[in-house]
């Protein structure tokens, strides 16, 4: 078989001399899937951007190396011809959206090509139809879901078919029912002969689609495994390799931590809720009791009501016959928002100010636990830098601890852990639970990360159509 | 592919947004002002927009026609408003007729045909494209400053505009950086900078609706000036 | 327009879409504390609060094309919302101008940068040149219902001569004002990680 991507000696610096990859050997075979990973940091997506040919369309740099990529000779001149080849898709939908509706976004690629309209119907109507989402096809983009808009995007990156598709952590924000269809999706590719190259940090859903993995470190290759010998390491080789363990018992919560006494209990009565031009209730709990004696994880598919529930628990939304106190006290809207903090998923949109000290004296009403929180969450070196300017596991350290910080009593997290590796995750969970334990501080989390919510709660309410179904 | 009502082409609605901004600059003849009214309002039902037919058939009611009105203040007042009203009204209509909603893709496909250079093209798209994604950013901003206790009532804005701008402005500047370049690798893959001539999903052909539209416009503007010629 | 790459394009279309936003926020907070003029200092606020994108699009791209091309694009959307059809002339031809006062001078940077940013924000008058011509049809109408509406007409068309020179001083306060705190605040925000450019 010929190799669609052969190189070797890979370097790339940059134009400040900084060299992001060194002495990467790389294959790839007509339908393999190829999983590329990594601690954050070790340079995983700078191979993705120089195998898309991104480098240097798009990145300035100076590539050096032997081999081929598609036919052309490596480091390629003629990108436009790469780019026919090849699809990709990103993490955030949100990225790789250029239009505002679907159709135009499905057919984008395939109009830049000039295709026939009559051809670009039929591949769309085929796609359509293998991704169940015909009935959106007329629909403009904001109006669709997250799952949906992911769908949508992948949908775009086979139009036309590609010898090559790209996937970088595609599998970040998809629930149950979303990682069975990308599961099905890859393995449908694969049998008709096209190339997958997965970034990864979770293998549950992609591990029997392997074939080969490449380990990076520091921009080097570490190590080229096998599908069958990365199976044999252990969780720890594992989260070394920036890869979260596959094996986690998935029903179980393995650690529970319990306090002895609670301090803070918040009781919810009568939560009924539902949006004002819909007939439905959203939000349907008789009664709920949440304290801090456990760390309680909040999971639900996607549309359940998750973040409707949040948004009533905290004050930003109100819901007229409910009672909710807080440790025996009556809470309004407002009592709840002066009482809660949200930490959201994309963390950019909550840091405010110029630099992380900043951050997080601002408004602080715990500072006398200042240096203990700091040096908890690994924020010394970073106290005078500026919170935009951190990485992406900074900048959430820099939230936690700010909603820590900030004294208020119930805090929440919203998928905490989407895009981390390994390691990264179980930082957070340590972080939750040296909250839990140090601090009278209810915490609720909401996750689809279920090796995550096993290691670090204690309790998990599943919620289903606005309903506690079990707690 | 919208079955219920009538599309028109959006070279045509952008005919007619021309055609009622001239009503600004020039006195058009009431005659044919309700001829324009009469058209556009037609045309805003073909395509669906009976809630808006009906408002602009109220402001055309009250400030258009030269109804008489008896209390002496108010009809100051209606005539004051109602040359502003009158003036606006056709633009205010035509604007309706030109946003169509479901049909920014053919906005696209039409622009690109009036052969748009992609140096305007593209920032055009994408710009359109990242109002409402920003908005809604916006809003989950607002939330954040509400947990944070930075947004507590619209005096703290009203007094301390800077602050809340750069609130709002910098997390947003700062989430557009990885966003710029991973958009442009995504749309550098899906070949946007191929050079060959470029095809669209929407077929951009004028119909029957389209043409008559257009010959009603040339009409007025004909009627217009064959009335002028009388005075 | 050559050595503009496809990310410079992208930019300048997302930071369009901020200064849009940012547009119509303003016109939003003064269409309720001075309804019916609006119309007049919205320019001026507008000036107020959009220099520090002006300033990112400049730092992102850093060469000729990308200053005309979101002047044209603003003007396009003046267009697309259904403004006065000749209203994104003084747009196009405003950012065409400043673009070159900011890349093909060699004034000291604070100083163009100043320039060009307040001669792209008088190209924002655009949505007011009907105000010219709504003043002719004032006068028209009220003349035409009896001579002795002929005070009223005086009295406006003063009014309105008097407004128009506020607004494009208001223009020119909002610019400068503006311009120096998004200076303060590139400083404060983005100094380290786009380079120090405007010391």
């Amino acid at each position: 078989m010929v190799a669609l991507i052969d190189l070797k000696n890979l370097e790339y610096h940059t134009p400040n001399q900084e060299c992001l990859l060194k002495g990467i050997d790389f294959q790839l075979f007509p339908g393999e899937c190829v999983l590329i990973c990594g601690k954050s940091g070790s340079g995983k997506t700078t191979l993705l951007n120089v195998l898309s040919g991104l480098v240097p369309e798009l990145f300035e740099g100076q590539l050096a190396g032997q081999g081929q990529m598609l036919g052309q000779q490596f480091p390629i001149s003629d990108f436009p011809s790469h780019a026919e080849k090849i699809g990709r898709v990103f993490q955030n939908p949100k990225s790789q959206f250029f239009t505002s509706e679907v159709l135009s976004e499905l057919a984008f690629k395939m109009e830049n090509l000039g295709l026939s309209r009559e051809m670009m119907q039929e591949k769309i109507q085929q796609v359509a139809t293998f991704f169940e989402i015909e009935a959106f096809l007329a629909q403009p983009l904001y109006q669709l879901s997250g799952g949906q808009k992911q769908t949508v995007a992948f949908a775009s990156s086979l139009l036309p078919a590609c010898q090559v598709l790209f996937l970088d952590e595609v599998a970040s924000n998809l629930d149950k029912t979303g990682l069975a269809k990308l599961k099905q999706t890859l393995k449908h590719l694969k049998r008709s002969g096209v190339a997958l190259v997965l970034v990864e940090h979770r293998l549950d859903y992609c591990l029997d689609l392997i074939d080969r993995i490449y380990v990076l470190e520091n921009g080097q290759l570490k190590q080229e495994l096998s599908a069958a010998e990365l199976k044999t390491y252990s969780a720890n080789e594992l989260a070394g390799f920036g890869l979260r363990d596959w094996q986690a018992a998935v029903n179980q919560l393995t650690l529970q931590m319990e306090k002895k006494e609670a301090t803070i209990q918040l009781q919810l009565e009568n939560l009924f809720f539902a949006y004002p031009k819909q007939k439905e209730k959203q939000i349907a709990i008789h009664s709920l009791t949440l304290d801090n004696r456990q760390i309680i994880g909040l999971v639900g598919e996607n549309g359940a009501g998750k973040s409707t529930l949040v948004q009533l628990l905290t004050g930003l939304l109100k819901a007229k016959q409910s009672r909710i106190t807080l440790n025996g006290q009556l809470m309004r809207a407002k009592d709840l928002l002066a009482q809660s903090f949200l930490v959201r998923q994309e963390v950019s949109l909550q840091l405010f100010f110029e630099s992380v000290a900043k951050e997080l004296t601002f408004q602080a009403k715990r500072l006398a636990c200042y240096d203990e929180i700091v040096a908890a969450f690994g924020l010394e070196q970073l106290l005078s830098r500026h919170p935009q300017s951190l990485s992406g596991g900074e900048k959430q350290r820099v939230a936690i601890a700010s909603a820590l910080l900030s004294g208020k009593t119930c805090l929440y997290f919203d998928e905490p852990t989407s895009g981390l590796d390994a390691l990264q995750m179980q930082q957070v969970s340590q972080q939750l639970r040296f909250i839990q334990q140090n601090y009278p501080v209810l915490i609720v989390v909401i996750s689809h990360d279920q090796p995550f919510l096993c290691q670090t709660c204690d309790r998990i309410l599943k919620l289903e159509k606005g309903r506690i179904t079990s707690a | 592919m919208n079955k219920k009502s009538l599309s028109i082409d959006p070279r045509v609605s952008l005919f007619y947004v021309l055609l009622a901004s001239l009503f600004l600059i020039f006195p058009f003849q009431l005659s044919v002002q309700y001829c324009f009214f009469g058209v556009v309002a037609c045309a805003l039902l073909l395509i669906g927009k009976y809630r808006q037919v009906l408002y602009y058939l109220l402001i055309f009611v009250v400030f258009v026609l030269p109804i008489a009105i008896r209390h002496p203040i108010l009809a100051l007042i209606r005539d004051f408003l109602a040359i502003g009203f009158a003036r606006m009204l056709p633009l205010f209509m035509t604007m309706s007729l030109a946003m169509d909603r479901q049909s920014t893709g053919k906005w696209q496909a039409a622009v690109a045909k009036m052969k748009m250079p992609s140096f305007l093209f593209i920032p055009l798209v994408v710009c359109i494209r990242f109002i409402p994604t920003f908005i809604q950013e916006g809003k989950q901003i607002a939330q954040s400053l509400k947990y944070r206790g930075l947004a507590q009532n619209w005096r703290q804005i009203l007094f301390h505009p800077w602050q809340f701008f750069e609130y709002f402005v910098i997390p947003l500047l700062s989430s557009s950086e990885q966003v710029i370049m991973d958009l442009s690798s995504s749309s550098l893959i899906r070949c946007i900078q191929n050079t060959n001539t470029k095809t669209s999903i929407y077929p951009i052909r004028l119909k029957m609706l389209d043409y008559l539209l257009f010959l009603i416009g040339l009409g007025m503007i004909g009627g217009q000036l064959w009335l002028h010629s009388l005075i | 327009m050559q050595r503009l790459k496809i990310q410079h394009l992208i930019a300048t279309g997302i930071y369009t879409a901020l200064y849009f936003i940012l547009m119509a926020l303003c016109l939003l907070v003064l269409r309720f504390t001075i309804p019916g003029f609006h119309n007049l200092l919205l320019p001026g606020v507008t000036a107020l609060f959009t220099g520090l994108i002006y300033l990112i699009l400049i730092a992102k791209v850093q060469r000729f094309g990308a200053i005309s091309i979101m002047g044209s694009v603003i003007g396009l959307l003046f267009l697309m919302t259904g403004h006065f059809p000749l209203a994104f002339l003084p747009n196009i031809v405003a950012a065409i101008l400043a673009d070159f006062i900011q890349f093909k001078t060699n004034l000291p940077i604070k100083v163009r940068t100043m320039l060009s940013y307040t001669v792209f924000s008088y190209g924002l008058v655009g949505p007011l040149l009907p105000l010219w011509f709504m003043r002719q049809a004032y006068i028209d109408a009220l003349l035409a219902r009896g001579k002795d509406q002929k005070y009223i007409h005086f009295v406006f068309e003063h009014v309105t001569q008097q407004m128009f020179i506020v607004s494009l001083l208001a223009i020119f306060i909002g610019s400068i004002v503006g311009i120096l705190i998004a200076f303060r605040l590139y400083q404060k925000h983005f100094a380290t990680r786009f380079g120090q450019i405007y010391e």
